[in-house]
């Protein structure tokens, strides 16, 4: 059987789109707190929305990033 | 694990402590529910017998037996004119080791047995005269609601229990709710605004009939008597009853008058009293209760939705909610308004238009645990009323005016007609 290996410059770069989905996705709550005047408190009650946002935004990375490869491999 | 009576008694405990004036004013009973003083102490026991001793009968008996701390009461007999029902409780009661004695006629009862206390669960047309030879014995009472079949009777029981001094308490278990009780403080302090409407329903859909013991047809009106109007008023004395009592002590005043309707629209099986009810009852400052019962639909279920101009309390699902309810996290506010932006369809009626259905917003809960019975609330306030030798009469009152309005609905229903309180049965 053939072992799957993926390299660590790899991983490094799959974690730092995480990062910057989860960044993007706190931003959207600072931005929606100062937009709907909500509390502040929220920047730390709504985590488990901010997670889910930030993962929305890596697997949509993921798509944009597989299309992208597919559409140059056409040219 | 928090134990439940505890959880319950430092409940009552806290309600007393922190209650307003106002809302101590209302319901005076708290305080000597969360009075611990009463039951403590080498008191003597307490002599009861429980007459009738059907469906309602064994439920208070085994409520009675659920009070916690163990009260010291003796159940000394039981009573009843049919022998299945006097049979099957003393087996209930078998599991309490207890063993009273048997009677057939209240009469007897009262004649040979020394007793402080009764818990009568009689039919409506049986309490008043069975509630006033106790009374006139000396005994205090427990009467089941609604209190008599007509106004004459009702105002009889209240007379006698003032002239006899004896408790006379009506079993309207709602009194002795945590969820009522915490919510008609909220009431009472003005938490709901200027109260505009009650609105209250009690939906079910089945034909309300008992099946006969051995199919004994000659027992169809002793088992069925709800159904007949000699015995019962039907949905109001059984359901309504309960309902404006609620209206009534949120209020904290009784209606100047009472219009209704009602028929007979779904079970045409020979009953005399309606299935089908429907009535305003209105109030001197203006408030309106709305009431409507059924029995061929029970989507709604019951409830008693008390609507003021801050926000309104549905009772029965134990829920508050505000006029203004608190904002959604602004990022879930962002959510759906995207939400809506991409999937909604343009509203034809122009911006300005929003339909006016019921709000989705969920509310609050009243009370956090809501396992707290009830019915053993209102017998354990029975027992330390005994043993005190009086209950705050504002308990008495309730009933007295739940009754009253029930019975003149019934009236107003049967003539069509407007109806006010007759100055004799104003208290
Ligand atoms: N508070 C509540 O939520 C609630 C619930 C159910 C019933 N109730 C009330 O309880 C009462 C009884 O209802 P139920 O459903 O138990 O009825 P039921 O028919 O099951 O029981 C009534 C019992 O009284 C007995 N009885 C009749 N006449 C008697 C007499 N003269 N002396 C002694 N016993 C007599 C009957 O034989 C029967 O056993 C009614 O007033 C009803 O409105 C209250």
């Amino acid at each position: 059987m053939k072992d799957i290996l993926i390299k660590s410059k790899r991983i490094k770069k799959e974690l730092l789109y995480l990062l910057v989905s989860l960044a993007l996705a706190d931003l959207l709550n600072v931005i929606s707190i100062i937009v709907y005047k909500s509390s502040w408190k929220e920047i730390f009650t709504q985590l488990g929305y901010v997670f889910m946002i930030g993962i929305l935004f890596y697997i949509l990375s993921i798509i944009i990033r597989v299309l992208v490869r597919v559409i140059k491999s056409f040219f | 694990m928090i134990d439940k009576n505890q959880n319950r008694r430092d409940f009552i405990k806290n309600l007393a402590l922190t209650g307003s004036v106002a809302a101590l004013a209302a319901s005076p009973w708290l305080s000597v529910l969360a009075d611990n003083s009463i039951t403590k102490g080498p008191n003597e026991q307490i002599q009861i017998a429980v007459i009738g001793t059907g469906d309602r009968g064994k439920q208070l008996i085994r409520h009675l037996f659920e009070i916690p701390g163990k009260p010291n009461f003796k159940l000394l007999a039981i009573c009843d004119n049919f022998q299945l029902h006097l049979d099957n409780t003393l087996e209930l009661l078998k599991e309490h080791n207890c063993s009273p004695k048997t009677y057939t006629n209240h009469l007897q009862l009262l004649e040979n047995e020394k007793l402080d206390a009764v818990i009568i669960a009689t039919p409506l047309h049986q309490h008043a005269q069975i509630a006033i030879n106790c009374m006139q014995s000396g005994i205090h009472v427990f009467c089941e609601k609604a209190m008599a079949r007509n106004l004459e009777d009702i105002k009889r029981m209240y007379d006698t229990h003032i002239q006899q001094n004896r408790i006379l308490q009506i079993g309207h278990q709602r009194l002795f709710n945590p969820v009522y009780l915490e919510g008609m403080q909220r009431i009472h302090n003005g938490d709901l605004g200027t109260i505009g409407q009650i609105r209250a329903y009690w939906h079910r859909n089945n034909n309300w009939r008992r099946s006969l013991p051995n199919n004994d047809k000659s027992l169809e009106r002793k088992i069925n008597w709800r159904l007949y109007k000699e015995y019962s008023a039907g949905l109001l004395t059984e359901l309504l009853s309960h309902q404006i009592q609620v209206a009534i002590w949120a209020l904290q005043k009784t209606p100047i008058s009472v219009m209704g309707t009602g028929s007979i629209r779904f079970w045409k099986d020979g009953r005399e009293v309606n299935d089908n009810i429907a009535l305003i009852y209105s109030f001197e400052d203006g408030t309106q209760f709305v009431y409507d019962s059924m029995t061929s639909n029970k989507k709604y279920g019951l409830e008693e939705q008390i609507m003021g101009h801050k926000g309104t309390i549905e009772f029965e699902v134990n829920r508050q909610y505000s006029e203004t309810p608190p904002a959604a996290p602004g990022i879930q506010q962002l959510i759906n308004n995207v939400e809506h932006g991409l999937f909604d369809n343009l509203p034809i009626g122009g911006s300005s238009w929003v339909p006016e259905t019921a709000s989705k917003y969920k509310g609050e809960p009243i009370v956090k645990t809501n396992d707290l019975g009830d019915t053993t609330l209102e017998l354990e306030a029975f027992l330390k009323f005994v043993r005190a030798g009086s209950a705050p009469e504002k308990i008495t009152k309730e009933g007295y005016n739940a009754s009253i309005w029930t019975i003149l609905g019934e009236q107003a229903i049967n003539t069509g007609e407007q109806l006010h309180m007759p100055s004799e049965f104003i208290l």
